[in-house]
């Protein structure tokens, strides 16, 4: 067992901005990239995978409200309910996850997404 | 032609309905769309639709045994597996079982057009 190196994190950025350029037509420019060990910057809607391979652990997606609701109107979905939005933050941790095991080959594990909303105080 | 819709995603259920209503394919008629491969057997039998995409990673029954199960009941049905997981071994494996194409997530109408416009052409 051990961590993942630099360039395996570079999978992850990858993903992501194809996800997004591929969906939208717009690159997600990524900010600091690292491996998170306790705490986690969770936003409004967050969609987890546990991973397992040579590795083991967690991939979360989360993001806010706003941003998933621009990417549903990009996708033309009407229907932007709470449940559509934990939905699509699910969605894209299972895309990057699989998409990853481009890279980590065949024994990288990833079930069904977890989902959950962060209810915040204004 | 009938199509039938598997995906555990509701905006990928709808955006690949949406898709297929704005694109210029010859007229396909969505019979019905499913969230898990023992709701798309059931749907399947009663329907008969002669195309069908498929995600893999569902709960219940996945992608790969709905698929097997599909071609079990109508050997003429065209079956693209519509899926995140990117990895030879996966495509290899839905092939094995009897999908006609794979494509992978995240998809543009574009592609998701033309991949089931060539299994219509076969």
């Amino acid at each position: 067992m051990s961590d993942l190196s630099e360039k395996d994190i570079e999978i992850f950025i990858e993903a992501i901005g194809g996800y997004f350029k591929q969906i939208t037509k717009e690159a997600a420019s990524v900010g600091v990239a690292y491996l998170a060990k306790n705490a986690f910057p969770m936003n409004d809607y967050t969609g987890m995978i546990k991973v397992s391979a040579d590795y083991e652990g967690a991939l979360y997606f989360s993001a806010p409200s706003a941003m998933l609701r621009h990417l549903l109107t990009v996708m033309k979905e009407p229907n932007q309910s709470d449940e559509n939005l934990l939905d699509a933050v699910g969605e894209i941790a299972n895309t990057i996850s699989g998409n990853a095991r481009r890279y980590f080959g065949e024994t990288w594990s990833s079930p069904s997404p977890k989902k959950s909303h962060t209810c915040r105080k204004t | 032609m009938k199509l039938m819709i598997v995906d555990d995603s509701n905006i990928i259920r709808n955006r690949i309905s949406r898709i297929m209503a704005d694109s210029k394919l010859p007229p396909i008629e969505i019979v019905g769309s499913v969230g898990n491969g023992t709701d798309a057997f059931a749907l399947f039998t009663q329907q008969r639709p002669e195309l069908v995409t498929m995600d893999l990673t569902m709960p219940e029954m996945d992608g790969v045994e709905c698929t097997t199960l599909l071609v079990e009941f109508n050997p003429e049905v065209k079956i693209l597996i519509v899926s995140a997981l990117s990895d030879k071994a996966t495509a290899i494996e839905a092939l094995k079982n009897g999908a006609s194409g794979f494509l992978y997530k995240p998809f543009t109408d574009e592609e998701l057009v033309n991949a089931l416009l060539e299994l219509i052409k076969e």
